[in-house]
């Protein structure tokens, strides 16, 4: 297994000076739940046009559900690789930044400067209340916006919290 | 000889204004002779007769736009000139010693599509000159009415503050110069036939609509909507001014600029063309020039965001050789930095795209890395800007990648923490309400 140093690729995510809080534990069987209803989702995509494609070239073969078990083997390596996510994903409150890491595939690390911060707010999907977890989104004002995804929801209300205090005494203008 | 007072071109509407009793005559024609019509439908079928039609009207508009390009008038100190004509060319000029009088007509239905012609009485004859837009047509006859009263003509009106202005040859030319239109039209209107090749049912025609819909969306909708862009300078900052029937202006104001963004196009590259574009804070993104040479763009990029911005523009750090297995495009792809600005060069499909922005701009700043990347030791840095744009630095070294987020997340933090805070006062009711730091204590 990699180190994290290795993981993260040295100072391109985890620069010098930065502590990362990692989301809880029970965020990996989230994901992996979440990554099952989307492989069936995918499946479904790749299926249905397939079958009915067979159907009106009135081909009795089941190549079509084999195009669509492809997931099978994608949802497994996934299953195995939350874990590596988890190292992955964090955030971290700096002195004056906010500092947020994530992905599996295409990893991230965004930074804002608190002064920037324009609105913060937290929100949790079904499953995800069954796990016990929230995401708090912040917004700079730019097209895409900082995801702290995952975490405990009072973890995220203190964040809220804080972060629209401290973008309330030191915000700037656009 | 003198200089130019107004020049242009008659209204786009005229061809149409002339050929409508053609076409009514072409209509009676076909009406009268509908027999043998019928007898040529049971021949040839539906299919070619449309074609043939189609191939008609084609005929007609074509030589409608090329007599139109043909016509121009121009306004000098002496005389009026104006040239019409395709086959037959016709130049008439109007010495400003032999005018006695000069109008502005506009019937009802000029008054509705927002056209003018202008009369010129001379001891000779009257002639009359249609149709022009309407302001083209009170500048003529204002300055011809200037010079007949020996007054100097009102120059300055119509070429101060002008940075840029596209003329309708350079606009169409850019339309078809396409390439990423032309290939996906020609690549679709196989698509959009093939029912009809392969029934031969007239009905099937029909799915030939949504790619004339395409077509008319790239090409006939966009040249009136650009059509007599200009761009002037105003205390604000810069105002464009564009459309042939609709028209519309709009103001970019200097110090609101997030970040300018220069297109190009491959099969403009020979001429050097370049599409500029801003964006501001809920206005992403919008054409300030849709067409325009390199000096231009450089001009309206130095009033955008300063001088210092064009420095950006030269010596580009390229991206190392492995990302190669990355893009196709890897010579297309750099960035350059200054201690202001900041632009990233991108080489998409067809195009080239240069975003420019100040450093001080910027909100956010992401690293990112694709799993491909990854194998490559390669990552992007994004600059986020407000609403707008992003400034994209693409496909560098993994150590190199790391240096730049770095520097830009200190300078950021930077320019942030420098940057006057909004103050917030307390209302009387516990509601809290922003109020920003005048910059100067004499203002408060």
């Amino acid at each position: 297994m990699p180190t994290d140093q290795e993981l993260l690729q040295g100072e391109l995510f985890a620069p010098r000076g930065t502590d990362f809080v990692r989301c809880p534990a029970r965020a990996v069987p989230y994901w992996r739940i979440n990554m099952i209803i989307g492989n069936c989702w995918l499946g479904a995509f790749i299926a249905v046009p397939t079958w009915l494609i067979a159907i009106l070239w009135q081909d009795s073969t089941w190549w079509w559900m084999a195009l669509s078990a492809v997931v099978v083997p994608l949802g497994v390596w996934r299953w195995f690789r939350e874990k590596t996510e988890w190292r992955i994903t964090g955030y971290y409150l700096g002195p004056e930044q906010l500092w947020v890491r994530g992905g599996l595939g295409d990893r991230s690390l965004s930074v804002a400067a608190y002064g920037r911060i324009q609105n913060c707010d937290v929100s949790s999907t079904f499953w995800s209340r069954k796990f016990n977890l929230a995401t708090v989104r912040v917004n700079t004002g730019a097209r895409s916006y900082l995801s702290i995804q995952s975490i405990d929801p009072d973890e995220a209300a203190r964040i809220r919290d804080l972060l629209a205090d401290v973008a309330l005494k030191k915000g700037v203008q656009l | 000889m003198s200089d130019t007072i107004v020049s242009g071109r008659l209204h786009p509407i005229t061809p149409v204004r002339r050929t409508w009793l053609f076409i009514t005559s072409l209509a009676w024609i076909a009406y009268g002779q509908r027999e043998g019509i019928a007898d040529l439908h049971d021949t040839i079928g539906y299919g070619w007769m449309s074609a043939i039609a189609a191939a008609l009207v084609a005929l007609m508009a074509a030589m409608g736009a090329v007599a139109w390009l043909k016509t121009s008038f121009r306004l000098t100190a002496d005389q009026l000139d104006f040239q019409s004509g395709l086959t037959h060319r016709v130049h008439r000029c109007f010495p400003m010693d032999q005018i006695r009088t000069v109008d502005v007509s506009r019937p009802v239905w000029a008054r509705f599509i927002g056209v003018a012609s202008v009369k010129v009485s001379t001891q000779a004859e009257n002639q009359t000159i249609g149709y022009l837009s309407r302001r083209d047509a009170e500048r003529i006859c204002e300055n011809v009415q200037r010079i007949l009263h020996g007054e100097m003509p009102d120059t300055a009106k119509s070429g101060e503050g002008v940075l840029a202005r596209v003329d309708s040859r350079m606009l169409a030319l850019s339309m078809l110069l396409n390439a990423q239109m032309m290939i996906t039209l020609s690549v679709t209107l196989p698509l959009a036939l093939w029912p009809y090749l392969a029934s031969e049912e007239v009905w099937s025609l029909a799915l030939v609509l949504p790619w004339l819909r395409s077509v008319w969306k790239a090409t006939g909708k966009k040249f009136p909507a650009q059509h007599g862009w200009t761009v002037h300078e105003t205390e604000a900052g810069f105002q464009t001014r564009r459309g042939l029937f609709n028209k519309t202006e709009h103001t970019w104001q200097k110090n609101r600029i997030s970040s300018v963004t220069l297109h190009q196009p491959v099969l403009w590259r020979s001429r050097d063309w370049v599409q500029v574009k801003a964006a501001t804070v809920g206005y992403a993104e919008s054409t300030v020039l849709p067409v325009g040479s390199r000096c231009q763009a450089e001009k309206l990029m130095a009033g955008l965001l300063g001088v210092e911005s064009l420095k950006v523009l030269d010596n580009l750090n390229p991206v190392p050789r492995r990302a190669r297995w990355c893009t196709p495009f890897r010579k297309a792809c750099g960035y350059t930095e200054t201690d202001l600005f900041v632009a990233g060069w991108r080489g998409l499909f067809l195009r080239q795209e240069i975003t420019v922005a100040g450093t001080g701009r910027v909100l956010a700043v992401e690293t990112s890395q694709g799993w491909w990347q990854r194998r490559h030791r390669l990552a992007d840095v994004n600059l986020l800007l407000p609403g707008g744009p992003d400034v994209e630095i693409v496909h560098r070294d993994l150590d190199e990648a790391a240096m730049i987020a770095d520097r830009m997340r200190g300078r950021v933090l930077d320019q942030t923490l420098q940057a006057n805070p909004i103050r917030r006062i307390r209302l009387s009711s516990g509601a809290r309400t922003a109020v920003r730091l005048p910059a100067d204590p004499k203002e408060s």
